[in-house]
């Protein structure tokens, strides 16, 4: 749990006419984590291996296929490899990207188009029109066409002299359509509507082609559409066109996301021979197995090569950059995230990941610590969840956390920032005894003395009328901040001593016993003095948390610690040099103690604004109607922005005394995460 | 209630908002340049998130200083 999967360095040798084999098998095994290989030198033996011959193809088909997904906007991710045949998904791939682009290119000409009309600027792009209407055209063995159409004029010309010998045609350019003017013998009407209709001609409607034209209109055959008509009808083919492409997307989609996904799939193992060394009728593949697959990976290959390929397995060297598989139950998962964010471990050290389960999420709620608070968080990341199921690692650590929230708001006694209720409330619901508590010594830093007073004096005050009942808690955030304080350093200390005992245990594994004494128990013994510092000198750690430490770390203590923290530094300054001294001169170790009063800092912060928000509701609840719908509008927003920052600080802050003060006492990193090939994304 | 606050305990009141007022300046002066810099190395490059989150709350112990500072100021107040 606290290490990576053990991994295992192997090489995998054979004659190249196993290679496909070889291929295949591990492909479909996952587990093999292949080391690129590279050409140091011309003169090496190996060389990089080819890929497939079959892979330009299937390459080019895949870009097609990767087109088409973006065009009809598919997420390819994810999804079944199809198990049709390479050749007959080329084939279909080659029509289906022509009719999609047509489709697609058909339906944009139609939504510019509709915009033209819907603009009312059919008018200027036929004034644009420069017609010469020679007395040849101007009479009634002619009929006319003026419009807009899809496709490039020349194309259009042509079409039409070949079906109308007598023909004129002219053309303008308006804003990227082709505008067009026709004129052609109305004995071949028929055809050249058909030809029209297949660029879908767009009419300009009557009136504008009257103004602009006007000895035609007086001509009998002549016919105009009328004013409307032709925006309606290229609405009409729009909604087509698009449920067209609709119904296409749903038609096609399976084919375009499981051919893509087969054809990645055989893009990659066509590929693999580039990661190989080669020599003309060998190949050798170095890469790494976790352990535990070793023994299945040889079974399998050895059977499907009749044990012709050897799998060596060597020594992990001290250079080698082992890849790192995380190895963690399905709770601990979710914090991986974290890691990915900072950087991984490295094979050879202890994986934090565990321990950032452990800590994240009590941070985290020991600054939000709101049951209300919690609970929006809880059901918020439980949504964001559903929504984005991409960023599912994160936010369970999330749901975690607010989990964790809710359990500190429960401690603190917090409700959306409310603390008490009125006591006719509490004895409304007939459970004043059961939910509501005496009282606490508000005065901070009060011994237990004090506090046996005030719980007297408030049990008097529960007959009173405007009493109020405290709700039951452990701790009272807004009153006992230096208990708050306390414990927050006391979390730190904790953690920086789970951080240098880690870091112990890896220098020990790394550089043996005596470094690990020099770099970290050194620190270890410099501890305790500036832990007794913080109790009886800066006068930080007060009240029940300095009574509990001060069974270790007596008053009296002070002459022990003193020698203990110069035969640390001792350590230190042996073990990490000027820069060691340096750092216990400046009180590094204080600094990151005290860097964890922000736990305090941030849920106090939090606290303060929820009670200001209620308090000022409160008051404007008083005010009448008027007031009601104000105060109403004040804890919406002012809850909604105390939210808001009370997931972003409490997270970047516990993150950050992970990364900072925690990390720094053991973690170095730099790890590659373990990638298989043949594993899917 | 108003009444029977001292000058004295203003001075400490005052003497603690500017603990926690002067540092808060100063963090925050600290952080806009490590800030933007981080910035503009994430966009360049994604997987500096971490980093450039360390680097930027490094300045924020400042801060936290001038409140415990401030908390043992006012802890002056209470003992007097």
């Amino acid at each position: 749990m606290i290490r990576p999967k053990p991994m295992s360095k192997v090489t995998i040798f054979g004659p190249k006419t196993f290679m496909k084999q070889v291929i295949e098998k591990l492909y479909d095994l996952g587990a093999v984590h292949i080391e690129d290989f590279t050409k140091k030198s011309e003169e090496e033996y190996f060389d990089i291996g080819e890929p497939y011959p079959s892979n330009e193809k299937n390459a080019e088909v895949l870009v097609k296929l990767r087109t088409l997904a973006s065009l009809l906007k598919l997420s390819v991710k994810g999804g079944k490899a199809s198990t049709t045949s390479i050749d007959i998904i080329e084939e279909k791939t080659g029509k289906l990207y022509t009719q999609v682009t047509d489709k697609l290119s058909r339906k944009d000409y139609l939504a510019r188009l509709a915009k033209i009309y819907s603009k009312k600027q059919d008018e200027k792009a036929l004034a644009s029109l420069k017609v010469d209407l020679s007395p040849d055209f101007n009479n009634s063995n002619y009929i006319h066409y003026f419009g807009i159409v899809n496709t490039q004029f020349d194309l259009l010309k042509e079409e039409i002299e070949k079906s109308s010998p007598k023909s004129a045609a002219f053309s303008s350019n308006y804003e990227g359509f082709s505008v067009v003017g026709i004129f052609v013998d109305a004995k071949k009407k028929e055809k050249v509507d058909s030809i029209l209709a297949g660029y879908d001609f767009s009419p300009i409607e009557g009136p504008f082609a009257k103004k602009q034209f006007p000895d035609l209109a007086s001509k009998p055959a002549t016919r105009f559409v009328k004013l409307g008509y032709e925006a309606e009808q290229v609405e009409k083919k729009l909604k087509q066109a698009e449920f067209d492409v609709q119904q296409l997307i749903a038609d096609q989609s399976k084919f375009i996301i499981e051919s893509e996904r087969r054809l990645t799939v055989e893009s990659e193992k066509a590929e693999a021979p580039l990661r190989f060394a080669t020599s003309k009728n060998t190949f050798l593949i170095k890469g790494w197995v976790p352990t535990e697959n070793l023994k299945k990976m040889d079974d399998q290959i050895g059977k499907v090569t009749d044990r012709k390929v050897m799998i060596k397995v060597d020594k992990i060297g001290k250079k080698d950059n082992v890849p790192v598989a995380f190895n963690h139950p399905k709770i601990v998962e979710p914090f991986e995230a974290f890691m990915d964010l900072y950087t991984l471990p490295s094979y050879k050290e202890i994986d934090p990941t565990f321990f950032m389960f452990l800590t994240f999420p009590i941070f985290f709620g020991f600054m939000l610590g709101d049951v209300g608070y919690g609970l929006v968080c809880l059901l918020l990341f439980m949504w964001l969840k559903a929504k984005m199921p991409g960023a599912k690692h994160m936010l369970n650590a999330f749901i975690i956390a607010s989990v964790m929230s809710v359990v500190f708001g429960f401690v603190y006694g917090e409700y959306f920032g409310i603390e008490e209720i009125p006591m006719s409330m509490a004895v409304a619901l007939h459970s004043e005894k059961l939910i509501c508590q005496p009282e606490h010594a508000a005065e901070a830093g009060t011994h237990g003395e004090a506090a046996a007073e005030s719980h007297g004096e408030a049990a008097e005050d529960h007959g009173e009328e405007g009493a109020l009942c405290n709700l039951p808690r452990l701790l009272q955030r807004s009153h006992q901040i230096q208990d708050l304080l306390s414990i927050a350093v006391l979390f730190g200390i904790v953690h920086l001593m789970i951080g240098f005992i880690v870091g112990f245990i890896n220098v020990y594994h790394a550089h043996g016993f005596m470094h690990a004494v020099y770099e970290k128990l050194g620190w270890l013994m410099i501890l305790p003095l500036i832990v007794w510092l913080l109790m009886n000198f800066l006068g930080i750690i007060k009240g029940y948390v300095a009574t509990m430490l001060s069974v270790i770390l007596p008053q009296s203590s002070l002459p022990v610690l003193g020698v203990m923290f110069l035969i640390g530094t001792v350590l230190v300054v042996k073990g990490e040099g000027i820069r060691g001294l340096i750092e216990v001169v400046f009180m590094s170790l204080m600094s990151n103690i005290l860097s964890y009063a922000r736990l305090m800092a941030v849920g106090l912060a939090s606290v303060s604004l929820a009670v200001v928000v209620n308090d000022l509701a409160g008051q404007m609840f008083a005010a009448g109607p008027i007031g009601i719908v104000g105060g109403v509008l004040v804890l919406i927003v002012g809850h909604g922005i105390n939210i808001a920052l009370g997931i972003l600080s409490p997270f970047l802050h516990a993150l950050r005394l992970h990364y900072v003060e925690f990390f720094n006492k053991f973690f170095t990193g730099g790890g590659k995460r373990f990638k298989a090939f043949g594993q899917l994304e | 209630m108003a009444a029977e606050i001292g000058i004295g305990t203003g001075m400490i009141a005052l003497s603690a908002s500017l603990a926690v007022g002067l540092t808060a300046i100063a963090t925050a002066w600290a952080e806009q340049s490590i800030g933007a810099a981080a910035v503009g190395a994430m966009a360049e490059k994604e997987e500096l998130f971490g980093k450039g989150l360390i680097l930027t709350v490094i300045p924020e112990s400042l801060v936290i200083f001038g409140l415990v500072v401030a908390i043992l100021i006012l802890g002056l107040a209470t003992g007097a």
